[in-house]
């Protein structure tokens, strides 16, 4: 399976780089210790930041959830723009009246390209979301914290296991691919 | 990053070993449960992200900041894009087709303005509307006129050995279609040569008809033996001067070319005015504008049917339904106002009349320069405004003669249909189908006014009125018989 994160991550690597610099960034403002400030290993490690424990739950649910946010409200324009201008309006290589390329195709699929990367590296690395779950919902965590944090923490801890096992960018290539069949004007 | 291993020897009491450091030190220098001594959390909390981060950073916001701007500029065209949508849900072709051609005038717009701000990349093109939004448009003239104009209009304006395979198969069956035409005209043009026809009398129909017949056999494709039959009912209407025997060609040909509706209606109302059968034209005319609301023609050819059966509270309803898919048009006011002078209601008629004026501008000058300014955009629209106006010029024209206006009448005559004529024989290189009306009009007021000079005018430069106005003229007729009664259509 760590080839198959690895993979996910080689192909959605401007996601994965920023999403561990927004996690190292994120660690240096609630000063906790980076064990290692390198992300490209080569295991399940790759796009994280190695880090000491958080203490808190405060903390540890913005060092799960900021990055995340980060990265995907940056992802919005990205896909948006160039959704509409792939599938919605059908642009292509060259435009039909004049037999010109048209350099924004190219520009768009770029776009697609790191915001479906940006999109698809919003979730912490699995171990992390599991903290974040037993500090969360330890013994001494108030009932409406509880409540409160629960949907939240389902959400992040589902997204760090899809995350792990490449599953996310499967899901975002079969979304890809609906869109196609939904706007057949699209890369015809 | 790089632990040391705990050593071999046993720690001293009193001391810890750092993993990160590799040193033993004693207690105070770590926290409490600390794997690290207090100096190496100090440097690993002044860690920095590595370098490489940084440039797929400025890269991302980059790409963000053109992903905002382009969304900028084609928001205009995707909402336009999206609001022809809408259009087309609702059965109003026509505002959708204009929708799509706006959203490709406006990102053109942008393409020109860009290129000349940066004349180096003008040989790229950078903004477009879009592939998808091009099928469309012509999917939708498709719809809205013929396939054939459809495939002319595609080979006009697009670089067809600039498309792919795939871009290609949404363009090819316009493109078949232009190719099916122009081999059956040629095949019809040898024919009529052969014949050298010079006048009615010379069409030895018969003979021509069984020949339409061969060729119409040894072609399987609907398009071509629909041509046929188009090209017979032209011979009967060209031999016999009206509509009655080329009708069941033209019936035969629509089942076979859906496209040449236009031909059809009009064909069936001259029938139905001869023969005051409405109900295969209002049919006709309910599943024209049911595929496309935007169709006036239709609207004006089914009231105007009604009106002359006398049904004028079911042309009314007609006229309520053009005004809600085709807001305050001339052609609501022009039928209106028919309907209320057949039903002698010359007062309400007049009140229409002003209100038509408020409607549409009222304003000669400002009218044109605004349908001008249309047609270099929507030359679709500009046409059908045109005939529209100049339609609704004849029934205010007809309100005023009924109340002895005639002066006012001949001066609407003179300025505004005069420049209606001029204008649409402007945008479309023909002077059909408003010319003879245009001239019985404004013989007709200019006649009841006395002005010796417009009579001349009028016939020196249009050409003679019709018989219908000479029986006005010679008293034959009152105004009130034939704008009132109906005895005889002048517009």
């Amino acid at each position: 399976m760590t080839a198959v994160y690895l993979a996910a991550k080689l192909l959605t690597f401007p996601g994965a780089f920023l999403k561990a610099f927004w996690e190292h960034c994120i660690l240096k403002l609630l000063r906790v210790p980076v064990e290692d400030a390198s992300f490209l290993h080569l295991n399940e490690l790759f796009g994280h930041i190695e880090h000491s424990l958080i203490e808190g739950k405060a903390k540890n649910m913005l060092f799960c959830m900021l990055p995340g946010l980060i990265n995907g409200l940056l992802s919005v324009p990205l896909l948006f723009t160039s959704s509409v201008n792939l599938f919605y309006l059908g642009v292509g290589m060259k435009d039909a009246v004049t037999g010109l390329t048209n350099i924004m195709f190219f520009v768009y699929v770029i776009m697609f390209w790191v915001g479906m990367s940006l999109w698809c590296s919003k979730y912490p690395l699995y171990e992390d979301a599991l903290q974040l779950k037993e500090k969360l919902h330890s013994e001494d965590a108030g009932r409406a914290k509880k409540a409160l944090s629960a949907a939240p923490v389902a959400v992040i801890t589902a997204g760090s296991l899809l995350e792990r096992y490449g599953i996310n960018v499967l899901l975002f290539a079969g979304a890809t691919a609906a869109l196609v069949y939904l706007f057949p004007y699209a890369f015809v | 990053m790089n632990e040391f291993e705990m050593p071999v020897q046993s720690i001293p009491k009193g001391k810890r070993f750092c993993k990160r450091c590799g040193e033993i030190k004693r207690q105070n220098h770590f926290k409490d449960d600390g794997e690290y001594c207090n100096s190496c959390c100090e440097k690993m909390l002044g860690t920095h992200p590595k370098w490489y981060a940084y440039p797929v950073l400025l890269i991302v916001l980059a790409l963000v900041a053109v992903s905002v701007w382009a969304a900028v500029i084609a928001a205009p065209a995707a909402s336009c894009v999206f609001e022809s949508r809408g259009f087309a849900e609702e059965h109003r072709l026509y505002d959708a087709y204009d929708k799509l051609e706006e959203a490709q005038l406006v990102m053109s717009e942008k393409d020109k303005a860009f290129t000349e701000r940066f004349p180096r990349l003008a040989s790229y093109n950078w903004f477009n509307a879009g592939f998808g939004t091009c099928v469309r448009r012509y999917r939708l003239m498709a719809e809205t006129d013929t396939r054939i104009e459809t495939g002319y209009a595609i080979k006009k304006d697009i670089k067809l050995d600039s498309l792919t395979k795939g871009q290609m198969k949404y363009f090819k069956g316009y493109l078949d279609i232009c190719e099916i035409y122009e081999d059956t005209s040629e095949t019809l043009g040898k024919l009529t040569e052969e014949y050298k026809i010079e006048k009615p009398e010379d069409v030895p129909y018969e003979e021509l008809l069984k020949k339409l017949d061969e060729i119409a056999a040894k072609n399987s494709s609907d398009e071509k033996r629909g041509y046929v039959e188009y090209y017979k009912a032209s011979v009967m209407q060209y031999v016999r001067g009206d509509f009655e025997e080329s009708l069941p060609h033209l019936e035969k040909m629509i089942t076979l070319l859906p496209d040449e509706f236009h031909t059809y209606i009009s064909a069936l109302y001259e029938h139905a005015k001869k023969t005051g059968d409405n109900k295969k034209l209002i049919e006709e005319c309910d599943k024209v504008t049911a595929k496309n609301r935007n169709y006036v023609s239709a609207y004006s050819i089914k009231a105007r049917a009604m009106i002359n059966s006398g049904d004028y509270k079911a042309a009314e309803a007609v006229c309520g339904e053009l005004k809600k898919y085709n807001g305050d048009c001339p052609e609501y006011y022009a039928l209106m106002i028919m309907c209320k002078l057949r039903q002698n209601d010359i007062e309400t008629a007049e009140a229409l009349s002003f209100q038509g004026d408020t409607a549409n501008s009222g304003f000669v000058d400002s009218v044109f320069k605004k349908y001008l300014a249309a047609k270099d955009k929507m030359p679709r629209q500009s046409e059908s405004i045109f005939l529209q106006s100049f339609d609704f010029t004849m029934s205010q024209a007809a309100v005023m003669l009924l109340l002895k206006d005639y002066s006012g009448a001949r001066d609407l005559m003179y300025d505004y249909g005069y420049t209606y004529a001029y204008y649409y024989s402007y945008i479309t290189g023909s002077s059909n189908p408003i010319t003879q009306g245009l001239i019985d009009m404004t013989y007709l007021s200019a006649y009841l006014v006395g002005d010796e000079e417009a009579i001349e005018t009028v016939k020196e430069q249009l050409g003679e009125p019709s018989d219908n106005v000479r029986k006005i003229t010679d008293k034959k007729l009152t105004l009130k018989e034939v704008f009132v009664e109906g005895k005889v259509e002048l517009f």
